[in-house]
């Protein structure tokens, strides 16, 4: 739907790096990028900086509740919450960066050609999408994934999958205006071939647009990812996953042990800020207007 | 009725715009059935090893997939599935064994009854909270902002677990997180939903139940999938407060709360297609919510359908919920006419 949001220009707006009174906007780049750069670096790091092996239950010591010793508490089977809320962006951000790549180079490259061939099945290609988006996204995520086998490769190309038509419909939108612009029409005149215009030209001016897009699907994959885990469609027991523990510490919140779900709760909300913040924060620095962040 | 009477009764009716967009239900609905269909019987794995249970013979497989068609070429299935369909059959789940359409019929209530309690919520709380924002400058500006990164960034079954924690566990405020109203309680059946049930037969009791376990998923609900509306609605209504009609208004001498009048109507427009898109997407995002508090709606259903390959629930999930969707949107836009006058079909 934003995609069909004017582009002008909102007055006032200071499209240029560096220029005054753009102190906010940085502040987002800064927080939402450590806090990015963060669980990046945790998704490397964590599973070696983690105290205790992250998928070992000691049945002595379910349910402990935060101490010294484990700093976020222990599970009802005995795992070390923090070593596991730290092992786990590697599954996370694995699965979300996977499936937000995918997405993007396929739906990039689907909607740069159907924005700038228009042609009878550039029309087909965007009905197509119309109706994958139309599908309620969390049913047919969950259906895909357990129709076809619960692997983390699996649940990866059901997310890229469901995300492939929001680029289509950005890329395309943007590039049915850029199209008109005289230096495609230069290019033209100069025999570069329409695929070379494509990669070349066109898809260079919505970077922006589509690394903002990436930063919005990073989280959506992040949440989406946990959500199917959490209802027992997504990676299973006992791989470190944030939607996972949140599910396990579920039942034990009534009765008033909150930490097996609260810790990955949190990790997991402060990394799709991050990324979400750095995203917009880089969009308004490279001066295209907010797209629905 | 002579022929060119009824014919002209028909023109009469093609006329009519919800006719069209009703007929138009037709085609979509059978081209998502197709869809699913294939997608579904792509799946590795044979449904009837789930139907017979795990001690089953190889002889009582086979008879199983005879009796449901499975041994038949994909096509031939389709057309059977079809056929059934035209006649309102969806065929029966694996998992419950009634009618897929008496389970939808059932569960459907229980999560219209909820989502359309978290749209109030939002309709009530947040639509004025983005007035005040649009008003308010640079700083409700910047909070409203914060608010959405927020509740974007959160996920819904988390954050339904920590208010359980917070208001059932902690402070003890809120009822049993488990279901929809007090074990006994349940109003006889008339609509389904059980605030409406209950007012029917008089039962304040059973009302204050209902509306109590609705409380927590409601607020969740809200609070997560209210921010794109207010965020939207806030820099509708300040662009809407700064166009030269309005400042042509102020120059006039308008009064006030006719000027605020004239921006609200066209500001709201492009939030109320977020608004029904919301609605929208809710039934199915539902599901994560209506799991924490045991809701037995219908995305807990597509949930244990999806989890245990029950493939006549999961086609009867996804088709219930396109048609859903489908007369949201058909009403979203009946409404534009009624407050925007330019809109004519």
């Amino acid at each position: 739907m934003a995609a069909t949001e004017p582009l002008g220009r909102p007055e006032g707006a200071k499209p240029v790096i560096g220029a005054g009174g753009g102190r906010g906007l940085n502040a987002a780049v800064v927080v939402g990028g450590i806090l990015a750069l963060g669980s990046i670096l945790l998704a490397v790091f964590g599973p070696l900086l983690a105290p205790y092996p992250p998928m070992e239950a000691n049945p002595g010591n379910q349910l402990l509740a935060p101490s010294g010793e484990h700093w976020f508490g222990t599970d009802d089977v005995g795992m070390d919450v923090f070593s596991r809320v730290i092992a786990a962006p590697r599954i996370d951000l694995g699965i979300a960066l996977s499936a937000t790549v995918l997405a993007l180079a396929i739906g990039t490259a689907i909607g740069g050609i159907a924005g700038y061939f228009r042609t009878w099945w550039s029309e087909i290609i965007m009905r197509l999408s119309d109706l994958i988006q139309s599908f309620p996204v969390f049913i047919l995520a969950m259906v895909l994934v357990t129709i076809t086998g619960q692997e983390i490769w699996i649940v990866v190309a059901v997310i890229a999958f469901v995300n492939v038509p929001l680029y289509v419909r950005l890329i395309r939108a943007e590039l049915l205006s850029l199209r008109e612009r005289t230096f495609v029409e230069a290019a033209i005149v100069l025999g570069v071939p329409p695929l070379r215009i494509i990669r070349r030209h066109l898809i260079p001016n919505v970077i922006g647009i589509i690394i903002n897009q990436a930063s919005i699907t990073m989280g959506v994959a992040m949440l989406l990812t946990a959500g199917l885990s959490f209802v027992g469609a997504g990676v299973r027991v006992p791989t470190p996953e944030w939607g996972l523990m949140i599910a396990t510490g579920a039942s034990s919140i009534v009765t008033g042990q909150w930490w097996p779900s609260v810790f990955p709760g949190v990790a997991l909300s402060l990394s799709v800020f991050g990324f979400a913040l750095f995203g917009d924060g880089i969009a308004r620095m490279l001066g295209s207007r907010e797209h629905g962040a | 009725m002579n022929p060119a009477g009824l014919g002209r009764f028909l023109l009469f009716l093609w006329r009519l715009y919800v006719v069209r967009r009703l007929v138009l239900f037709v085609p979509l609905l059978v081209g998502v059935s197709f869809v699913v269909f294939v997608l579904i019987r792509m799946a590795p794995g044979n449904p009837a090893y789930l139907f017979a249970g795990p001690t089953a013979s190889e002889e009582t497989i086979k008879a199983i997939e005879r009796d449901l068609g499975l041994d038949q070429p994909i096509w031939v299935q389709y057309v059977r599935y079809m056929e059934n369909l035209a006649g309102g059959d969806l065929g029966v789940s694996l998992v419950t064994s009634q009618p897929v359409l008496h389970d939808l019929v059932v569960r459907f209530p229980a999560t219209l009854e909820l989502i359309t309690f978290a749209m109030l919520l939002i309709v009530v709380i947040l639509i004025p909270l983005g007035v005040l924002a649009a008003i308010g400058g640079n700083l409700a500006g910047r909070l409203s902002s914060g608010y959405g990164f927020l509740a974007g960034s959160l996920p819904d079954f988390w954050w339904g677990l920590m208010l359980i924690f917070l208001f059932y566990t902690w402070l003890g405020w809120a009822p049993v997180p488990l279901g929809r109203i007090d074990f006994g309680l349940e109003p006889p059946h008339r609509t389904g939903f059980f605030t409406i049930d209950s007012l029917l037969v008089n039962d304040f009791m059973a009302f204050r139940s209902a509306v109590g376990r609705l409380l927590l998923p409601g607020f969740t609900l809200a609070f997560i999938f209210g921010a794109p509306v207010l965020k939207h609605l806030r820099s509708t209504m300040a662009d809407g407060l700064h166009a030269p009609y309005i400042q042509y208004a102020h120059l006039c001498g308008l009064p006030r709360a006719a000027i605020f009048r004239y921006a609200f109507r066209n500001a709201i427009i492009p939030p109320m297609t977020m608004a029904g898109m919301t609605y929208v997407y809710l039934v199915g995002a539902a599901a994560l919510v209506e799991s924490v508090f045991a809701w037995g709606g219908f995305g807990q259903y597509a949930v244990q359908a999806a989890i245990s390959s029950d493939y006549m629930a999961v086609s009867g999930t996804v088709l219930a919920a396109m048609l859903f969707a489908l007369c949201v949107y058909l009403v979203l836009d009946l409404v534009y006419t009624v407050i925007d006058p330019r809109v004519r079909y």
